[in-house]
């Protein structure tokens, strides 16, 4: 099983653009999909934890990467991940640049993060696209129960140049490397994203604190698209499918 | 003014002689722990005594040219060496990151980690975190420092290095196991030792060279210049502590924070 994070992935980019983006399309037209509308605001470090711990944000409180002049870590967070449980149980999983913290997390896999996983140059956003790529592809060489990794610098660029051919064009730079993992692995499989985006100035939730330079604001409208016969309608059912699928 | 500073060193080194009778040179393989050593070396060969044993502690995580620099130096100088890990720990991990169960681990060890307070089931590898260099690092120096009865480790800080370390002095008595810190070069400045490597032909290792300023763990080092160290400015341990900031920048950047 491998889950796929496109952080800050919306169909509104993606539904316009769907003669481009070749993957995607192929895989919506095959399988189920959906929009998860967020009941809470739509910050990546709460939804993602939520998403493999089970754990809503209210109860785990883990909104931000910083505390004051801090920052969070792993241990700060209180709660048992999905892989901590499957690890325990002799499963072998492995997760990478996942932002539930920054430096990015990582479980049994040794990845370095581009930009600690805050990619902000095009060249960084671009290298991360990358080697988050090589490194899922390294890992499905091996045998694996469960793999889930995150590209984090759709949510970057998305903040930068929303609205724009550009990011059309990392859109599809993100769907070509999903093609080539599509190529090589055929099991199954969810693709989801923590929230989707939006106009700054029309923006339903501020998340932000500050603008300058920026364009898009984070939305309520996270994305999913699955071979699995299930629907997700929050975050926390990720983590409940999954325990359902390794019965556990 | 740098044989001033040699000359003081050499009276703690020479004081330490006469109180001690069983000791150990803590040695990193860095720029101020080789000067130490240099130093006490040549107090030995004035003298006529034996080089105490050198006792290097691998946490893990350390850059592959300390090690080089550190076998080649070992072998040239002749020392009585020794390098001690923390080798339960490091067979059960693979990389930087991994998880350890504490339950898993021996009950002399679990007793350690619950004396330094640590109470969560599981530890992350990483030899930087305040219990990651507990269990690596303070806690084999002090299980070597038992097993050998040594008496006093010679230790190379400065003042001037961080200002933890301002009030230091140059014997220090440490309990649990009991025993005393010796520091020959705490009056040394980064500028000092840098000048008294270049005048007396002192080996370094060539990270330096290379723009590391300050060497730790190879994880946890980061270079925020390619000038050799000698010829930056700034505050020395930066590099250790700067991926912070650069996050906070970043964070800034993105309108996050």
């Amino acid at each position: 099983m491998i889950i796929i994070g496109l952080d800050g992935a919306t169909w509104k980019v993606i539904d316009k653009n769907l003669d481009k983006l070749k993957t995607i399309k192929f895989l919506k037209e095959r399988y189920k999909w959906g929009t998860i509308y967020l009941k809470y605001k739509p910050l990546s470090p709460a939804i993602w934890t939520s998403m493999f711990s089970g754990v809503s944000p209210y109860i785990h409180n883990h909104w931000d990467f910083v505390n004051g002049d801090k920052l969070i870590k792993r241990e700060d967070i209180p709660v048992e991940f999905i892989w901590d449980i499957l690890y325990k149980k002799g499963y072998d999983v492995y997760v990478f640049n996942l932002p539930i913290t920054i430096p990015t997390y990582n479980f049994n896999v040794d990845f370095k993060p581009i930009g600690y996983g805050l990619p902000i140059t095009e060249e960084e956003c671009i290298l991360e696209i990358k080697s988050v790529t090589e490194k899922a592809m390294e890992i499905l060489e091996k045998e694996f129960d469960l793999l889930i990794f995150v590209y984090t610098a759709l949510d970057r660029y998305s903040h930068l140049n929303w609205n724009s051919d550009k990011l059309v064009m990392f859109y599809k730079m993100i769907d070509d490397s999903l093609g080539s993992i599509f190529k090589k692995y055929r099991g199954d499989f969810i693709l989801i994203s923590d929230h989707g985006f939006t106009d700054l100035e029309s923006a339903r939730i501020r998340t932000l604190k500050r603008y300058e330079n920026i364009k898009g604001e984070h939305d309520i409208d996270a994305i999913y698209l699955t071979n699995l016969n299930v629907e997700i309608n929050k975050p926390e059912d990720v983590f409940h499918i999954l325990k359902e699928y390794f019965k556990t | 003014m740098i044989e001033e500073k040699i000359k003081k060193s050499i009276e703690i080194i020479d004081t330490a002689f006469k109180m001690f009778n069983k000791m150990a040179i803590l040695w990193t393989g860095g720029k101020d722990s080789t000067l130490m050593l240099w130093l006490v070396k040549k107090y030995c060969e004035e003298k006529n005594k034996n080089i105490p044993k050198v006792v290097f502690i691998n946490e893990g995580d350390v850059f592959e040219e300390i090690i080089e620099f550190v076998e080649r130096i070992r072998n040239e100088w002749k020392l009585d060496f020794v390098e001690i890990k923390n080798e339960e720990i490091l067979n059960r991990i693979k990389n930087i990151g991994d998880k350890i169960y504490v339950k898993e681990l021996s009950e002399e060890l679990r007793n350690e980690i619950k004396a330094f307070g640590y109470d969560k089931d599981y530890i992350i590898f990483e030899p930087d975190s305040p219990i990651g260099s507990h269990i690596m690092k303070t806690y084999p120096l002090k299980k070597f420092i038992k097993n050998n009865g040594i008496e006093a480790i010679f230790v190379g800080i400065r003042w001037d290095e961080h200002e933890a370390r301002s009030n230091e002095r140059y014997i220090s008595f440490r309990e649990n196991p009991p025993h005393y810190r010796i520091h020959p070069i705490l009056h040394f400045t980064e500028k000092d030792v840098w000048e008294t490597i270049h005048k007396y032909r002192i080996p370094y290792c060539k990270l330096y060279e290379k723009g590391y300023r300050s060497l730790g763990t190879k994880s946890g080092t980061k270079k925020l210049d390619d000038k050799p160290a000698w010829l930056q400015s700034g505050e020395e341990r930066k590099g250790r502590a700067r991926e912070k900031e650069e996050i906070m920048e970043r964070l800034r950047k993105l309108g996050y924070f």
